[in-house]
């Protein structure tokens, strides 16, 4: 029985055409030349995954950094606004810069 | 014979096939064998050396949660801030170290010196210090010398609502107020999280990353109005400095809810530098002390005659003409009256009407009535140290139970009073006074909401009634209130001017007195419950001229900050007309 092996179209006839009875399995160098590169490939395929999500691990870290410093700001930021906007010193600004004052019950207006 | 060429070259790419096959089988074993090693024999001690390696274990402090005014309002927030710390074992020159710090730190380069060389593994050089000085610090690389960041609680608005929201030490533990109360809620969990790093140190994210450790502390909403709280200090402020008093104390209420807009204390502090003040001044008086109320007590005696169906607004008592020997004792009013309604008595604020209606009720029939007004028992507020105030059991002697009907011989928290008299602008209906009315999680979720509690009623809405026509009476003219009135309102209120105790010999002490007014407005629908208190106000000394205007700037100040408009019937006119613009169809 011979197995069926891919050959070139010129083939050098010296090189035998199969390896005959080698293992029941009847491997054969197409065989190997199929399995040997999707072996590689595979590998290649892992360590590139792998070096992927190490990657997408240093770019969330730097992301995470980011959200901890923007959400400092943001609660500095909170913090200079309550500052800004507290009643001592709006009211110190209306008085002194628009001359203003609290207003008398006939001083207020209530608009329909 | 010899073998053709043909069978020859197969049997050469047999070999060589039996040779490839054998290094490879040769190689995987040895790749078994290895995996078996480092697998499996070596396997745990490799683990944990790796571990050590790409892994390390970070503590994950959380972030004190914010505290909120009922508008959301920020009250107190934490940010985190630099801290310098110094290596004393791995200072190379002590000497020239201090030397470059102490400028920056704003130190004394021999205090410095003298924690550098102190024999511990590490020191606090300066804690919590701004930005600018840990960036000038960084920016030495001195050796040995360290920044660790740390969160600092700040509070924005400086004095404002001090003595409620309290104050966090150094550490972030809360020490007094609010921040004491809940601390538990507030300040969230110090976690521990175990992170990847590559060789060089540097850290790996992972599904469960900094931000998802985190277990910050929850954030509270008040039902402090920043607004109300700031007009509160401010004219409490103008009032202690105008009476030239020693201080004062002011509670704004929502009686229809016992919601706590604003509790003042006079003097102020800011709690960014507490631990610059007496601890004296740090404490809120308005929960934690108790005095002697004085004729603001007045009508919660009144309500129990009136509940007890035994005297109505119209009957009549003589008041002796000013003096009225009870026993060996002698009591006194300030001014002197004949005969009063019941109405008057209050109105007048005579303290002989008042022990005749006492002593005419008696302490067992009196005695209910002011425990469930709320006196003698903390109110349940949610604020640290409150006081229970005092009320013995009633045993009293007659001289006993005539003072306590005009309010001495028994003691009161300021917001036990403010409470007892939204009860009675609120129907009768006691509520459990609070400070916090959400809880919410670090992520804004709400967690917890708090809906006002009534602790039952205490006197029915008819003598409720009658009881605010009385009050009413006190803010007018006629009345000791007069200068609580507010243009465009109807207020109901009492004045107070209570003798002060004295704690070492008894008796009370000569020319010390505590003035105080309390009531609430509008007087037929209330939205307001505000008690003002004056303590040892110098010049004149009554309720009704220290603390009255006091009051009457406050509620002002609070009715429009709320959008309660005033009442077209209740404008005073100035000269025959009003001067007002606006029709009085939009004006309620």
């Amino acid at each position: 029985m011979e197995a069926l092996v891919l050959v070139p179209a010129k083939q050098d006839k010296a090189i035998p055409r199969e390896i005959p009875g080698l293992f029941p399995l009847r491997l054969n160098l197409a065989h190997v030349l199929i399995l040997l590169p999707t072996f590689v490939a595979g590998c290649l395929l892992l360590v590139w995954s792998k070096a992927s999500v190490l990657q997408e691990r240093y770019l969330l870290e730097e992301a995470q950094r980011e959200q901890a410093r923007i959400q400092m700001e943001h609660r500095t930021l909170r913090l200079t606004w309550a500052t800004f906007t507290s009643p001592k010193a709006l009211e110190e600004a209306a008085r002194k810069r628009f001359h203003l004052h609290h207003p008398k019950p006939r001083e207020v207006v209530r608009l329909p | 014979m010899r073998k053709k060429p043909q069978a020859r070259q197969r049997d050469w790419m047999r070999i060589r096939f039996l040779v490839l096959l054998a290094c490879t089988a040769l190689g995987l074993a040895g790749v078994v064998f290895q995996s078996y090693r480092i697998q499996i024999r070596h396997g745990e001690r490799l683990r944990q050396e790796v571990q050590r390696i790409y892994q390390r274990e970070i503590t994950v402090l959380p972030a004190r949660g914010s505290i909120y005014d009922r508008n959301g309002e920020d009250l107190a927030i934490s940010i985190p801030v630099d801290s310098i710390y110094a290596r004393p074992g791995r200072m190379e020159d002590p000497i020239g170290t201090a030397k470059k710090l102490a400028p920056i730190l704003e130190l004394d380069s021999d205090t410095i010196l003298k924690k550098l060389r102190q024999d511990s593994p590490f020191v606090w050089l300066k804690r919590q210090v701004v930005p600018t000085v840990s960036a000038r610090v960084r920016a030495l690389g001195l050796p040995g010398v360290g920044i660790v960041q740390e969160t600092r609680r700040f509070y924005p608005n400086l004095e404002l609502g001090a003595h409620l929201l309290g104050f966090v030490g150094v550490d972030g533990q809360g020490l007094d107020g609010i921040e004491y109360q809940y601390d538990r809620l507030l300040r969230g969990e110090t976690n521990r999280l175990v992170v990847d790093q590559d060789a060089l140190g540097r850290p790996l994210a992972s599904a469960e990353g900094l931000i998802v450790a985190r277990k910050d502390g929850h954030n509270l909403v008040l039902t402090i109005h920043k607004e109300i709280q700031h007009s509160a200090e401010q004219r409490l402020q103008e009032g202690v400095e105008a009476a030239k008093a020693r201080g004062g104390f002011a509670v704004v209420m929502d009686p229809r809810t016992g919601e706590i807009l604003a509790m003042a204390n006079v003097p102020r502090f800011n709690p960014n530098m507490y631990h610059q003040y007496p601890k004296e001044v740090l404490r809120n008086r308005c929960a934690a002390d108790a005095y002697e109320p004085g004729s603001v007590f007045k009508p919660i005696l009144v309500a129990a005659a009136l509940e007890e169906k035994l005297w109505k607004p119209a009957d009549v008592l003589y008041c002796e003409n000013g003096a009225y020997r009870l026993h060996d004792k002698v009591i006194h009013d300030v001014h002197h009256y004949g005969t009063l309604s019941l109405a008057g008595v209050i109105q007048k604020s005579s303290n002989i009407g008042a022990a005749k209606i006492g002593l005419s009720l008696g302490a067992e029939r009196l005695y209910p009535y002011i425990r469930n007004f709320g006196f003698g028992r903390p109110s349940g507020v949610d604020i640290p140290g409150e006081a229970s105030g005092l009320l013995r059991p009633p045993k009293w002697a007659p001289i006993e139970l005539a003072n306590i009907s005009f309010g001495q011989g028994v003691a009161v928290t300021p917001l036990q009073l403010t409470n007892a008299f939204c009860a009675l602008a609120n129907g009768g209906r006691l509520m459990r006074p609070f400070v916090v009315r959400e809880i919410l999680d670090a992520q804004g979720n709400t967690v917890e909401r708090r809906a006002p509690q009534e602790l039952g009623s205490v006197v029915s809405p008819e003598t409720v009634r009658q009881i605010t026509e009385m009050l009413i009476a006190v803010v007018s003219p006629e009345g000791t209130g007069g200068q609580a009135a507010v243009d465009g309102f109807q207020v109901a209120g009492k004045t107070g001017t209570a003798q002060k105790p004295d704690p070492r010999h008894g008796g009370y002490l000569k020319g010390k007195y505590l003035a105080s007014f309390v009531g609430f407005v509008p007087a037929k629908e209330p939205r307001l419950c505000v008690l003002v208190a004056l303590d040892e106000p110098q010049g004149s000394i009554y309720g009704g001229q220290v603390a009255a205007p006091v009051f009457r700037e406050i509620v002002r100040d609070a009715l429009g900050i709320l959008g309660i408009y005033p009442e077209e019937q209740f404008l005073a006119r100035e000269k025959g007309r009003m001067t007002r613009v606006g029709s009085s169809s939009t004006l309620q």
